[in-house]
Parts: C-alpha cells; structure tokens; sequence
C-alpha cells in the first residue's frame, strides 16, 4: 500500500501516456480508413508502368513472335515443361494458335493504353495484370531486371485505386453534378459482363487451363465488382461507404507493398555491392562499360571509361545511394534529394547500357516517394502544355466545345 | 482498439489530415471515416479487414525479404514455405552486377553439319551469334529484347544449369540444351546450299575485360572456351 501511496506523489513521466497513445491510435485508423492515401503516387505507378509496358509492346512489335508468340525459340512444349513444374500464370499457353497469340498481344497494348489514361482503372488493371503475367511468364528466361519490376508492379497495382487521380474516370466523376454509383455506368456493366462471359466460356469449353488458385482469384475480382454494382443499385451509402473503406484499407496496404518493394530492391541490390571486390576498390564500372551488350554507343562508354576518377565516384555512388535508400525515407529532404540522383542516374543507364524500357520502369518505381506538390506540381504543367496544345489546334479549326475541355484537370 | 471506438475521439477533425487543400472533388467525395453511428457488422468487417491486411502484409513483406536475403538460419527452417510463397509470380532478383559485375564478354557461336541429297554431309564454318545481336545493338537507342535478352540469358540459363563438366543438372537442364539448340537452329536456318541441316554444335568463347590500370586486381586475361558435343535437330526446332 505504502509503494502505491509514493508513486501516486510523484508525477510519472507517462502520465497521460494511454490517452495520447488512444488518439494516436485514432489518428492512425482514421486516416487509414478515410481515404486511400497518396492518390498521385498510385496515379503516378498506374501511368508509369503501363506507359512503359505499352511502348515496349510496340517497340517489340516487329520481334513479338520470335519473343513470346509462334516462332519463340522458348517453344510452346519447353514452356509447358517449365509452367508445368512452376505453375507460373499464363493465357498464353492455352494455346499455340497464332491467333490467340495476336489477339493477346494486341489486347495487352490496348489494356496498356486504356490503364494509362485511366479508363475504368479497375477492369484495365486487371486486364493489364493478366496480359503481363501471360506475356512474361511465356518467356521467363526472356526478362530482365526491369520485366520483374513491371511484373510485381502489375500484381500490386490491381489492389490500389489508382484511378482517383490524372485518370478518365476522375474526369468523368468530375464532370457529372452527381456522381453515380461508383462505376455503375452502362461501360462498367459491359465490361463485366463481357469479362465473365468470357471467362465463363472459356472455362466450360475447357480452353482455359487454370489452376484453381486463379480460378478464385479472377472470380473473387469480378464478384468484388458485382459488390459494388449491388450496393450502387441498392442506394444504400451505407454498404457503398463499408465498401469504401475497405477499398481504402486495401489500397493503402498495396502502396505499402509497393514502397516497400523498391526500398528492398535497393537494399538487396547495394548491400550485394558491398561485398564485391570491384564495388569495393571502385572499378565495378568499368566492367558493364565493356560489355558489348551493354554498350551501344562505344563511344560515350569510352569516354567515361576514360576518366578513373569518374569511374570510382559513380561507382561509390551507386552502392552509397543504394545502401542508403530506405534509410533516407526518414528524412523528407535527404530523401529527395537521393531520388532526383537515382532517377539521374536510371535515365543515364536507359543511354549508356541500352536499357530505356528497364530504365523506364525503375524511375516510375523512384517516383513513388516523390512529394504530392512535386507530382501536383508536374501535372499541372503538363496540363498546361497540353492545353496550349489543343489550344493552337482549335484556333486552327475554328471554334469548338471548349468549356467542355476546361474543367479536365490531369 | 477498435476503429469505431478511434474515430469518437478525434471526432472529424481527421478526415481532412495531411490532405493538401484543393483535392480534385474524386478523392473529397469519399465518405467519412467510420465512427460510432456505424453499425456493428460494418464494424466487424472493417476490424476484420484490418486484421487481414495487416498479417497479410506482414507476411508478403517477411517473405519476400528471406527471398531476397542471402541464404541464413531462418531462410533454411523455413527455406519450403518462401519458396512455395515466392515462386512463380513474386521471384526476383535484384543483384544486379552484384557481387561483381559480369568481367567478360560471351561470345556463342554456333556451325552446322548439313546433309545433302547426294548422301554426303559437310560442316559449316562458326557463326558468331552473339555478333549478330551486338549489330543489332550498336547505335540503337532501344535494342530489342529479341538481340540484347533472348540468347544472352538462355546461355546463362544454360551455365547455370550445368556443372563443370558440362552434365545437365536436372530438368532445368535439359530445357535449356533444347533452348539453346533451338536458338541455333532459328538462326541457322533448315537449309544450307541446298542441304538439310541435321547437326549443330554450339561453342562459347569467354574474352575477359581487363580491369582498369589502377585497379590492384588484375583479374585474368586468358581467353576460354567451351564447346558443346554435336547436337542432332529434327524439324520441329526449326521455326
């Protein structure tokens, strides 16, 4: 009795401790719940990824059946031999035919395009998942660094709503005084029910060969979107806002996955640096530069060859940068100034070693962790430039439905 | 803690925390955070949500960390469950020119023995494949995956895949023998003079970079090879 008398004097110093954890706690949840955080940084992965997948479909357009179609030295049979033993998702081998190939390829390029600009960003980007994991686990061995970043992107980016933002949809929830039901327009309920129709149809046929973790997980997708038509149909905002946070949560749980992803890339790709010999005595850069694979253009990778003392700076800065990465999301200022060195040193490598699309891939990844003024910032001035655009073109025809195009914000 | 008992106490002065003002109106017209007028089922979903994404999370992240994470105790216990998890859609790699980067170029050539209608069969001289795909490359802003991936990494697939003495480790091993005769195959092409190729052989010669002058390491400077034994082909690894 006496002990509890004497600290019941002394004033403890974590007093008030459980009330300010509670409203932390509060604060925490709240925010969690309210809203799917970092709109632009999720607008900004949806347009980042799918641009670079799109124009690496096209780039590789002339080469598309030497690399994932009819003519592919990674023929249909060792694929099947490989996906048999892996279980890897593919639509690709359900079959061989020359025009379900095309029809893939092609379909994936329009569902690239259509989730770039956000035209109902939830059925694009399970399009687009599908269509990259069908292309690439085609041809694993064919990928690179960058393949396996837009691979995971694509997996993750399903679970954001990454449509709030600089898409089609804000636009059209922008531009109708009431909003409706979300995606309960007649597109929407097209869209799903060609999906399932097709799906359906495809399964009772027994074209598709899915293992039954898929068959769950595309349902699973399309029911989800069923949810939502029900509860627009039913006018009940109360299952429509239970249906909002839970779709919150969820896309605050993928950007999380998604931060933490780049964070581990980095760290696994400089603390592997550190224990080489060449990253350690600063010559690790002068071995890519003569990797004739890796050096399109001999003489600009000369010429940095040339300079020893270059050659040990970028090397060290490499592993510093990389090593430091996460460490630097602790402080906002570091840590943008590590992202404008990374995103420099990626647009480098797209020249000196060849590799745009892998390049392209890793400074969307980058842009992630750039600050929402920053982003707002870009996007205004892209909006801009856009509008000067459309501007000069309409002056060139006449006048047309302007104030209609003036209310888009990107 | 509950999420209906948190919202009471910051009331609704959170719904708006940490948004910049002057949001476009999609992301103002979500509804307010859940508070006590919710009723109990929501409740219950929204703490079960909660629960399930954060062990989900959780887990991926741990996973995928002892993926990545050189091999170690923990990785070793649980080495089934990671790799279970991991494989096929979540593998990667990200060591890149890591430990060191590759010190030196592969260069893959491949000759053919080709058949002719008169009963007699001739050799050909070596094609450099790997200089087929370096012409593609030089001075251009986006080589294709079809030059720079495609047979630089079934080659590495293959030295993965085969011990020292040039034996096939399991069925890995044997897909990428198929994959790299076939790549030859491709490029040499079902006929040569007006023969059928039945043959291929496949011989890599390693040309390592010599490190930089200032570098302590010197490194090797001798040139090796490896050739493979003769390869029969049928017609079904021609395109």
């Amino acid at each position: 009795m006496s002990v509890e008398k004497e600290t019941a004097r002394t004033s403890s110093p974590f007093t008030g401790m459980g009330t300010k954890l509670d409203v932390a706690i509060a604060k925490g949840l709240n925010k969690i719940t309210s809203a799917a955080l970092a709109p632009y940084q999720a607008a900004v992965v949806r347009i980042g990824f799918s641009l670079t997948f799109g124009l690496y479909l096209l780039r590789e357009w002339p080469y598309r059946l030497d690399l994932y179609g009819t003519t592919n030295p990674w023929g249909f049979d060792l694929a099947q031999r490989l996906t048999g033993s892996n279980h890897a998702f593919t639509v690709l081998l359900w079959s061989n035919h020359r025009l379900w190939f095309e029809l893939v390829y092609h379909g994936v390029i329009v569902a690239s395009l259509l989730l770039l600009l956000g035209w109902h960003t939830r059925t694009m980007s399970i399009l687009f998942m599908v269509g990259v994991l069908s292309l690439m686990n085609r041809s694993i061995l064919l990928g690179d660094g960058g393949d396996t970043l837009i691979h995971l992107m694509a997996s993750y980016l399903l679970l954001t709503r990454c449509g709030q933002v600089w898409s089609l949809d804000a636009r059209r929830r922008e531009r109708t005084a009431t909003p409706r039901p979300d995606g309960c327009d007649r597109v929407s309920v097209a869209l799903w029910i060609l999906a399932g129709a097709g799906l359906a149809l495809a399964q009772a046929t027994g074209f598709a060969k899915l293992p039954w973790g898929w068959v769950a997980i595309l349902w699973g997708l399309w029911s989800v979107q069923a949810l939502w038509f029900w509860a627009g149909r039913r006018r009940s905002p109360e299952v429509r806002a239970l249906l909002d946070v839970v779709a919150n949560l969820v896309h605050n749980a993928a950007m999380l996955v998604i931060a933490a992803q780049v964070c581990l890339l980095y760290a696994t790709a400089g603390w592997y640096k550190i224990q080489g010999a060449r990253w350690q005595d600063g010559s690790a850069l002068h071995f890519p530069l003569h990797l004739h694979y890796f050096s399109p253009w001999a003489g600009l990778s000369q010429a940095l060859d040339s300079r020893s003392i270059m050659v040990t700076l970028i090397t060290y800065g490499t592993v510093i940068a990389q090593v430091a990465f996460p460490f630097t999301l602790l402080n906002r200022r570091v840590k943008n100034v590590l992202l404008a060195i990374l995103i420099t040193e990626h647009a480098t490598i797209a020249v000196i070693c060849g590799l745009p699309f892998f390049s392209l891939a890793m400074i969307a990844s980058d842009m992630v962790f750039l600050p929402t003024n920053a982003l707002r910032w870009g996007g205004s001035r892209m909006a801009a430039a856009r509008d000067r655009i459309t501007a000069r073109l309409r002056r060139g025809k006449g006048p047309g439905s302007r104030d209609e195009d003036r209310r888009v914000t990107i | 803690m509950e999420p209906h008992e948190a919202s009471d106490a910051t009331g609704s002065d959170g719904a708006g925390d940490g948004q910049a003002p002057g949001k476009p109106a999609a992301v103002r017209a979500l509804p307010p955070a859940p508070n006590g007028s919710w009723p109990l089922p929501s409740r219950i979903v929204i703490v079960a949500t909660i629960g399930v994404l954060t062990i989900g999370v959780t887990l991926h992240l741990l996973l995928v960390f002892l993926f990545v994470a050189p091999l170690n105790a923990i990785s070793k216990e649980y080495n089934g469950l990671i790799k279970g998890y991991v494989y096929p859609e979540f593998d990667q790699n990200w060591q890149l020119f890591a430990p060191n980067p590759l010190q030196s170029n592969i260069d893959v050539h491949a000759r053919a023995e080709v058949a002719f209608p008169d009963g007699s069969r001739r050799t050909t001289g070596w094609l450099s494949l790997t200089e087929q795909d370096l012409r593609e490359i030089r001075h251009n802003p986006v080589p294709s995956h079809a030059h720079q991936n495609l047979l630089r990494q079934a080659w590495d697939f293959y030295s993965r895949t085969h011990d020292v003495k040039g034996r096939a480790i399991g069925a890995r091993g044997e897909l990428s023998e198929d994959f790299v005769r076939r790549i030859a195959a491709h490029r040499l092409g079902p006929r040569i003079d007006g023969g059928q190729v039945v043959k291929v052989q496949i011989y890599a010669l390693y040309t390592p970079i010599i490190p930089p002058k200032w570098s302590s390491d010197r490194g090797s400077t001798e040139k090796t090879s490896q050739v493979l034994p003769w390869w029969p082909v049928s017609k079904k690894e021609f395109p």
